[in-house]
């Protein structure tokens, strides 16, 4: 493994720190996670504390990269489930949460199929790629989403909106960092890539954790009814009424 | 970043340099323009509540208004049907009677009991239409298949209703005005939407009761309601409003998914009156 730099050690080490914030933030603000996708954001920072932890001692102590590729390849899996499960929970229109579903079996066909198919001892950037671009129309999707809907409260006042935002800048922020990284062998170019790479997670990350500081507001009752699922007002038909 | 370590120009570096930068810049873009058009739109909801309380003064104004027609109506009837009966039965009942002949004055009194009766009947009519004595005595449940039934045995219109659990009454205040409303939306069905049927389903859940009407006529979607509502024209429907607003619950418009028939769903709070 090529020797790190002074800057570079403290950049990963402060990358590293960061990837398990958001998981303290959640647990200290535990009682604020009460809607379903709050519920699946927390399950995401213990996949991110787990996957930086097993990053960094397999870096560390196994130092085997075809393994570490393997876990990389089962964390962008497991990672756009998640990811895209709370996007699930938190669009409202039906037929999208439909095709959401469709895109994680989609997608953990295609990242299988591409693990199996590539090379196994270098960094497979297609799925991340697929993965970035899939979330940003998702985040995209909920802001216009959220934009059609009249609220009392500002959007910058929730919890899921910092966390779309913390989303959408790690996922553009690094879409060209997977489009390049396999592009070339120059390491100051593999330094710079290293160094957006940093910068983006720390952000992501460090609004994730302001995220949970933001007092959610219950939300507004919309026009139409919340008749209760199993109540059947709508019993009505010829013969019943020929009856009576 | 851990495997770039592993893996290993100045134009792919601008690249990079640029289009993550651009794509940054995009997101921050997207953010600030998302921020923006929600705070115009809390603007205008608050312009729109202004609105609604506008709406609030001109409900008042139309119920304040439908009393005075109440009041009138009910003049109207007691001037002109009690009134001409209780003069005519006076006549009948006059001083010249004692020297009448017994035959006549039998007629008279036969007559005189006929038009009292008459004017019994009349007055309970009036009392009844201002509260069903079915709703006081035996609640909404009773009045309103009471109603149903009443209006199937007319023979124009195939009507029926069903309570699925209505063992616990609202307060007879709020059954009143849920009969009115009922009422309301029957009279608008039967003069405008030449419908064959009307259906009434009732339920409860436990913080809400629903009450919903189907009829196969021509009927109206929420918009077109709303719509009626910011008119000057259609009292019923902003009395109907405004009784909603009392129970402080949801009156919605809509079409079957069949596109057959019309549907009308009350909401209402198992809750005090506002």
């Amino acid at each position: 493994m090529r020797k790190l730099t002074i800057i570079q050690s403290v950049l990963l080490h402060i990358t590293f720190a960061s990837e398990l914030s958001p998981l303290m933030f959640c647990l200290l603000f535990f009682k604020k996670l009460h809607t379903k996708s709050l519920k699946v954001f927390f399950i995401y920072t213990c996949l991110l504390f787990v996957f930086a932890l097993s990053s960094f001692l397999i870096i560390k102590y196994v130092a085997d990269w075809t393994f570490y590729y393997m876990v990389l390849r089962l964390y962008s899996i497991v990672e756009f489930s998640v990811i895209a499960l709370f996007f699930y929970y938190v669009i409202k229109l039906p037929v999208i949460k439909k095709i959401i579903l469709l895109l994680i079996a989609g997608f953990f066909l295609f990242a299988s199929l591409d693990y199996l198919l590539a090379e196994k001892s270098q960094f497979n950037n297609h799925s991340n790629l697929i993965s970035s671009l899939v979330l940003i129309v998702f985040i995209i999707y909920y802001f216009y989403e959220k934009m059609k809907i009249v609220v009392m409260y500002p959007l910058y006042q929730s919890i899921i909106f910092w966390i779309c935002v913390a989303f959408l800048l790690l996922f553009t922020g690094t879409f060209f960092f997977f489009l390049l990284v396999s592009y070339s062998k120059d390491q100051v170019f593999k330094q710079q890539l290293a160094y957006i790479y940093s910068f983006v997670t720390i952000a992501k990350n460090i609004l994730l954790c302001l995220a949970l500081f933001a007092t959610e507001h219950k939300e507004q009752v919309g026009d139409e009814l919340h008749i209760p699922n199993h109540m059947d007002l709508d019993e009505f038909s010829l013969t019943n009424l020929k009856n009576s | 970043m851990f495997f770039l370590q592993a893996s290993g120009s100045s134009d792919v570096s601008k690249l990079m340099f640029i289009g993550s930068i651009g794509m940054i810049t995009l997101a921050i873009g997207i953010i600030v323009f998302v921020i923006m058009h929600q705070r115009k739109v809390i603007r205008y909801h608050i312009q729109m509540k202004k609105m609604e309380a506008d709406k609030q003064q001109m409900y008042l104004n139309a119920s304040i208004r439908f009393q005075e027609e109440e009041r009138q109506r009910i003049a109207a009837d007691l001037h002109d049907d009690a009134g001409p009966l209780l003069a005519t039965a006076r006549l009948y009942l006059n001083e010249n009677l004692v020297n009448q002949e017994k035959a006549q004055q039998l007629q008279s009194i036969f007559s005189a009991k006929q038009i009292i009766d008459d004017a019994i009947l009349l007055i309970r009519n009036i009392s009844h239409s201002l509260m069903p004595p079915t709703l006081k005595n035996f609640g909404l449940e009773s009045a309103t298949t009471d109603l149903f039934q009443k209006i199937s045995g007319s023979g124009s219109l195939n009507a029926s209703a069903r309570f699925h659990d209505y063992r616990q009454r609202l307060k007879v205040e709020q059954e009143l005005l849920i009969f009115r409303i009922i009422q309301e939306l029957i009279n608008n069905i039967i003069k405008h939407s030449n419908a064959g049927f009307i259906h009434l389903t009732q339920n409860t859940s436990a913080s809400h009761m629903y009450i919903r009407l189907h009829h196969d006529g021509k009927g109206i979607v929420q918009a077109e309601f709303d719509k009626l509502n910011q008119m000057s024209q259609g009292l019923g429907l902003k009395n109907m409003a405004s009784r909603m607003k009392v129970l402080n619950g949801r009156i919605f418009f809509e079409i079957d998914n069949s596109q057959t028939y019309y549907k009308v769903t009350l909401e209402i709070p198992k809750e005090p009156l506002v």
